[in-house]
């Protein structure tokens, strides 16, 4: 009965990248026992010899992230982060990584490349990382900007023990703070990744065959050998000069990707679609009361799902997570409604801000 | 036509045939003189510079004519406006207008008459006949001083008509793409015009084989064995005159020649040559950087050999940058100040990388399109400066792993299954960008 599960599972894995070579007696199975994964392959293209390796995943985690985010000092928006472990969790967390955050965070210098690969332009790289990032004691931070073969970029803000990784991490039942940083952009809700310590993968060989079947399987295990929460990330560019429409606009584009995460419900969606419709409209025709009371009329929706929802912003509470999770709302997840409350609040701090400016001309 | 009223009635007869054959030099000549649209086959005779030949004096008679004088001058007038007329009598070369039939207006109204197929010459007759001859491979209709020549099969005329040559054809090649990567795909276009018709030829059979340059695709190493792709397709070339040829690149770089020829009929060019580059293109070499090694501290580049392949360090820029973005982790946190020491990651045009013990077969599957690098790693045997300590394997994979870069260790020739951590022999961390 196992053996044919476990089977199963191996030829619906292989299934998936039936475009490359599969060679014969080549296959990846996972446990469920142990939720490793065995990996048969031929080791050499010249032989149809097959070699095993077992691929033990980093996904043995039981994380929840709870997001803090915050008006700070000169419009930056300060992000924190706190990482939970569940007590069922087999593995210890070892990685918080935050991606796309594809703007600059407040303090964040390039990365020094080629002719700029200078001791001093280093040195001041890695002093402007560990500035820019809050990282609990005995873990390091980084900030990785790269393009992969296929044009996509990877913008993330990662987090790992420090060195030896085994020695460290967030056990099962434990609970670690003081993950952040401050961005100018205003928070949506995207992935955040966190992984545990598998085991070292190796091949008694040169692993797999380059343009098989289970190269590209592996790989996809690979890269996906992580547990994702969604987390407030800064994702949306604040206009400068402002711009209430176009900020406006750029929310309600965030708040769209939520339908997908399941954060949303699509009729909610479309409820406030009107109101961000009619708000667009009036600072677009500079009538800016009648959008404050489309913005505020958004807002009384929001709450009405989920209550004190300022509260968890101004108050990083850890107990306001698993709080919240007791009040799930049918429409609109809790996380994603403070976003978007703390989103549009922003709108109107902005105009008023604005406002206060003229009268004092 | 030319009705001479003749005061002797038993001469009108003859005095016409004379007409005629002015007329009829004349439409003879003009048809060899002017371009025409000519009968494949057929070539231009070979005039002789003297093609008016001579006959002795032969005086027949003195007639006087009236009224026509003016068209028989104008029909005179053009033989003599002929370029290739030229006049001889049996004491040598006369001028021409000294043997007009006209000579005698002068002294008197009287004509020279000739029989059929003379001219008069005032006082003698002059037998018109164009010496001609035929260019070699051809027959001449008729016979002798031909007037009409075709070339003898499988001679054809030439572009101008003059010669009987044999079809000359030149061969041409094209391929497409002009360059292609390992283990790809490429068209070889063999193209082969008639060069005497500059049209295409079609039915040409075209042989063509590959060989592959030494020295090329950054192995220094060369043997007969060296893998040079293989050519399928081919054979007669079609109405377009082309044939065409899959050349299936090898997986080892390098550049590529092709031989073609034309083996019937052949052609005047043959052999022609053409070159492919079998090559990962836009690869950068891996250039120094306070993040990693790819010397160790006697200088020598890592994984380089001598004689073999002594470019290995080539990577894709995007590579190069999340090799150095993982590099700089290593450098300044998993093990600060230590680098990374690079070994192999793929050679100058990428392509099979051939490490192993036999030429141009390798596991090495993974180091063919500038996406993959090895690292030294710790061994429990002997070990290689810089190698990245047994200490550190989780945090350099994780290092790596942020950078959206996997890395495993690869224990080339190890008994032992358990992932490398057993009795490791010749381990390494092998990273895919
Ligand atoms: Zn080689
Ligand atoms: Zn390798």
């Amino acid at each position: 009965m196992k053996t044919s599960r476990k089977l199963l599972t191996g030829i619906a894995t292989l299934a998936i990248s039936l475009h490359a070579h599969a060679y014969p007696g080549e296959s990846i199975v996972l446990d469920p026992a142990t939720g490793n994964y065995t990996i048969t392959y031929r080791g050499d293209s010249n032989s149809t010899d097959l070699s095993q390796t077992v691929f033990v995943p980093s996904t043995k985690v039981v994380p929840s992230i709870r997001s803090g985010f915050h008006l700070g000092e000169k419009s930056a928006i300060v992000y924190r982060y706190t990482v939970s472990n569940g007590t069922t969790a087999k593995q210890a967390i070892v990685s918080v990584v935050l991606d796309q955050i594809i703007d600059p965070i407040v303090g964040e210098l390039p990365f020094p490349l080629d002719q700029n690969e200078t001791k001093e332009n280093i040195d001041a790289y890695r002093a402007a990382t560990k500035a820019a990032l809050s990282t609990p004691a005995n873990w390091y931070g980084s900030i990785i900007r790269v393009t992969n073969e296929d044009g996509s970029k990877l913008n993330r803000v990662a987090w790992r023990p420090k060195p030896p990784i085994r020695m460290g991490g967030i056990p099962a039942g434990h609970t670690l703070t003081g993950f952040g940083f401050s961005s100018v952009d205003l928070p949506g809700v995207g992935p955040s990744q966190m992984d545990g310590l598998g085991e070292v993968l190796g091949f008694p060989d040169e692993g797999p065959i380059e343009s098989s079947a289970i190269k590209a399987e592996l790989d996809r295990i690979r890269d996906n050998d992580f547990v994702t929460r969604p987390a407030a990330v800064p994702t949306i560019a604040v206009p400068v000069p402002f711009n209430a429409a176009v900020l406006l606009e750029r929310i309600q584009t965030q708040m769209h990707t939520w339908i997908g995460m399941k954060l949303l419900d699509p009729t909610f969606s479309s409820q406030l679609d009107r109101y961000f419709q009619s708000a667009i409209s009036a600072y677009r025709l500079n009538q800016p009361k009648v959008g404050k009371k489309q913005i505020e009329t958004m807002r009384e929706l929001i709450e009405k799902e989920h209550q004190d929802l300022g509260h968890d912003e101004e108050h990083d509470s850890d107990k306001s997570q698993e709080k919240n999770d007791d009040r799930q709302s049918a429409l609109i997840g809790r996380l994603a409604a403070r976003v978007l409350d703390f989103d549009l609040k922003y709108v109107l701090k902005r105009m008023d801000d604005d406002e206060d400016r003229g009268h004092k001309k | 036509m030319v009705t001479p009223t003749l005061n002797a009635t038993r001469f009108v007869q003859s005095v016409s045939l004379t007409l005629a054959l002015y007329f009829s030099i004349i439409v003879i000549l003009s048809m060899t003189m002017i371009k025409p649209a000519h009968a494949s086959g057929n070539v231009f005779p070979i005039q002789a510079p003297n093609n008016v030949g001579f006959l002795p004096a032969y005086i027949l008679q003195f007639l006087s004519v009236s009224g026509t004088l003016a068209e028989m001058q104008a029909a005179y007038n053009a033989w003599l406006a002929l370029p290739t007329t030229v006049c001889r009598n049996q004491y040598g070369p006369v001028n021409c207008g000294d043997i007009s039939p006209f000579s005698s207006v002068v002294t008197g109204p009287f004509y020279t008459l000739c029989p059929a197929g003379y001219v008069s010459g005032g006082h003698d007759c002059h037998l018109i006949y164009p010496i001609s001859t035929c260019p070699p491979h051809s027959t001449g209709a008729p016979a002798t001083n031909p007037t009409s020549c075709t070339c003898d099969d499988p001679y054809v005329p030439d572009p101008t008509h003059s010669n009987c040559i044999l079809d000359q054809y030149t061969l041409s090649l094209r391929i497409v793409p002009g360059q292609v990567e390992p283990g790809k795909q490429a068209t070889v276009i063999a193209t082969v015009i008639n060069t005497v018709t500059q049209k295409p030829a079609a039915g040409v059979a075209v042989s063509i084989k590959v060989d592959v340059d030494a020295g090329t695709g950054g192995h220094a190493h060369h043997d007969a064995a060296r893998p040079k792709g293989s050519l399928s397709g081919g054979g007669s070339t079609g109405p377009d005159g082309t044939v065409s040829f899959t050349f299936m690149a090898p997986e080892v770089s390098g550049t590529h020649t092709f031989t073609a020829q034309c083996d019937s009929p052949t052609c005047t060019n043959n052999p022609v040559t053409a070159k492919i580059k079998v090559k990962v293109d836009g690869l950068e070499l891996i250039t120094a950087s306070p993040y990693y090694a790819l010397q160790d501290s006697a200088g020598k580049v890592i994984g380089a050999v001598k004689n073999k392949h002594s470019d290995n360090h080539y990577l894709t820029n995007a590579a190069i940058k999340k090799l150095k973005d993982f590099a700089e982790r290593y450098n300044g946190t998993v093990l600060p100040g230590a680098k990374l020491y690079l070994n192999d990651a793929s050679l100058v045009w990428g392509g099979l990388f051939d490490v192993g013990s036999t030429p141009w077969k390798s596991p090495h599957t993974a180091h063919d399109r500038g996406r993959s690098i090895d690292i030294r790693a710790e061994n429990s045997g002997g070990q290689y400066e810089g190698a990245v300590p047994f200490a550190y394997f989780d945090d350099t994979i994780k290092a790596a792993a942020d950078a959206h870069a996997r890395a495993a260790l690869h224990c080339q020739g190890s008994i032992v299954t358990a992932v490398c951590l057993g009795i490791p022999y010749n381990r390494h961390f092998h990273v895919d960008f």
